[in-house]
């Protein structure tokens, strides 16, 4: 770990995620819709460049997450630097792993409509707009798998970090009842006890990325190219959307009716 | 002459038996000492204590003579040690109120925080920005206390030396409590999964999801409506929090200086964790990553 820590780094990891939704925004996701539209002459073979430099994208992003867990879990799990827009959506500092699985499956239910015309006007390649109507008969069940180890993950890790909050009031109540509410006995036995419950937070949040990371692999893994495609330009699209400027400005000053 | 049912514990008060008084510091002995008031605890009195009491009493009264001097003397002392009685009483009274008077405390946050006006304020009861983020990684689910880790709390504690030696092996901490905090945490399990619907969902619910074509919605209402679910979510972790919350001070404390007890605990190691949270966020300061971790170019596993 980086020992030093001034305004600088600070700035790293604030911008961390900005710098990654931005290269995703500007950089990743212009080229790969390039590569998907009509006018691209290029082939499969740049196509599926496009699909694992993004792919390589989100993993690393995930890495740094955990680099930063390792600092400071506090910082992931409670991010300063995310929007209000996007607060809510979190689960152990992310996207939420269902997310992914929920996305891929839409495709797959989509496979049985009827071709949308509008997506004429997008200008794709062929391939890309019959990506997902002759997928494989296999495909629906490698989804069940996939979402079965992932479904009981979620609620695993759920409990981990419910149990790692009992276990820090467990310490500290043991010790309460023993110093008799003394304060400064106490600051001691509380900073032991957060430290212990922060290493396990850690642990939890890298295996919560590890099982975004292997989701997302999961799913890439079962697809072709075009499929790929298509499902990595919509997972960009809508995690560049919390980001659009336009809409964060009506975000701040709507109000919440109830 | 009947009896009123105080008596016994009127001469309890008036023999020279050592009474066992439950406080936060532990015990504490009470003399028969008029200029002494102290506050008594009643239900801190074992019960065969004022048989002996009762038993003590009522030979020490048989046979004697009932001459008007006595009656008077009787008059004055019963007089003042309705007195006394009165101010132990007002006492408790202070306790209960001073208990209830936190438990609305706790209620007026949690109803107060029900209602965010802005979509931005939704953020604000999940992760709020006045708590410091190291005491919400400690101690919060959805925003505050979470719901099971309140009575885990009160089961460590009545288990710990120095609490209320009445709590632990009492059916209320061995028998009701574990239940409780059973049931609570699969209430949280069902609002975890709730919440997670959402979040997996809002893909498809966002304006700039895949099916952004949606029926030509505004997007700004959609929002709305996500942040509604979200709403509605947060609420329910709230109830959790304040059924949790009067769950231990009403079902599992039913001795009212037990209560008070755990909620000084409660706020005291709530302080505590706050204290730490400060101070960690300061030493810790901004987090720093390797920028090297980034720019790896490693393929996809």
């Amino acid at each position: 770990m980086s020992g030093a820590i001034d305004l600088r780094s600070y700035l790293k990891i604030t911008t961390m995620d900005g710098s990654k939704i931005k290269t995703l925004k500007d950089v990743l996701l212009p080229k790969l819709r390039h590569a998907m539209s009509s006018s691209s002459t290029s082939g499969p073979i740049l196509l599926a460049s496009h699909v694992e430099v993004m792919h390589r994208h989100f993993l690393q992003y995930y890495e740094a997450l955990d680099l930063a867990a390792g600092n400071d879990v506090v910082q992931v799990l409670y991010p300063d630097w995310r929007n209000p827009f996007e607060k809510p959506f979190l689960w152990l500092g992310d996207i939420h792993p269902y997310l992914f699985i929920n996305l891929f499956r839409s495709f797959i239910r989509d496979a049985e409509s009827e071709i949308d015309p509008r997506i004429f006007d997008k200008q794709q390649n062929w391939h890309v707009v019959m990506a997902w109507k002759n997928t494989s008969k296999k495909l629906p069940a490698r989804v069940d798998q996939i979402e079965c180890g992932l479904r009981l993950m979620v609620p695993a890790l759920a409990a981990r970090a419910r149990d790692a909050q009992a276990a820090f009031v467990k310490n500290v109540a043991a010790e309460w009842g023993r110093c008799e509410g003394r304060k400064e006995e106490m600051k001691g036995v509380v900073a032991e006890a957060a430290t212990a419950e922060m290493e396990e937070l850690v642990g939890v949040l890298v295996d919560a990325n590890r099982l975004r990371r292997s989701v997302l692999s999961d799913i890439l893994n079962v697809t072709d190219v075009y499929q790929a495609a298509v499902f990595l330009e919509a997972l960009a699209q809508f995690l560049v959307g919390f980001r659009n400027r336009e809409l964060l400005s009506q975000f701040e000053k709507c109000s919440l009716e109830l | 002459m009947k009896r009123p049912s105080s008596l016994p514990i009127l001469k309890q008060f008036e023999g020279n038996h050592h009474v066992d008084v439950s406080s936060s510091k532990g015990k504490s002995v009470l003399e028969d000492e008029y200029e002494h008031d102290e506050i008594i605890d009643f239900e801190g009195i074992s019960t065969p204590d004022i048989y002996k009491t009762i038993q003590k009493w009522e030979h020490s009264t048989r046979g004697e003579d009932f001459s008007c001097e006595k009656q008077g003397l009787w008059r004055r002392e019963q007089i003042n040690r309705a007195a006394r009685l009165e101010k132990q009483l007002k006492a408790r009274w202070a306790v209960d109120g001073l208990i209830e008077e936190e438990l609305s405390r706790f209620r007026a946050q949690y109803k107060r925080s029900i209602v965010p006006t802005k979509l931005k304020d939704v953020a604000q009861l999940t992760m709020p920005k006045w708590t410091p983020s190291p005491e919400l990684a400690t101690l919060t689910w959805l925003g505050d206390w979470r719901p099971s880790t309140i009575l885990d709390l009160l089961q460590n504690l009545a288990h710990s030396s120095g609490f209320s030696k009445f709590l632990s092996g009492s059916v209320a901490i061995e028998v009701i409590l574990p239940e409780l905090i059973n049931e609570l945490r699969i209430e949280e399990a069902v609002i975890d999964e709730e919440m997670a619907e959402i979040q997996a969902n809002c893909i498809f619910h966002l304006p700039f999801g895949p099916m952004k074509t949606q029926k030509g919605e505004p997007a700004m209402a959609c929002i709305q409506s996500e942040f509604k679910k979200i709403h509605r979510v947060i609420t329910k972790a709230q109830n959790l929090r304040l059924k949790a919350m009067e769950m231990a001070v009403r079902k599992v404390l039913s001795r009212r200086t037990d209560a008070a007890e755990f909620l000084v605990a409660f706020a005291g190691i709530q302080d505590l964790v706050h204290q730490w949270a400060t101070q960690h966020k300061l030493d810790r300061g901004p987090v720093s990553i390797r920028t090297k971790a980034l720019k790896s170019d490693r393929p996809p596993k």
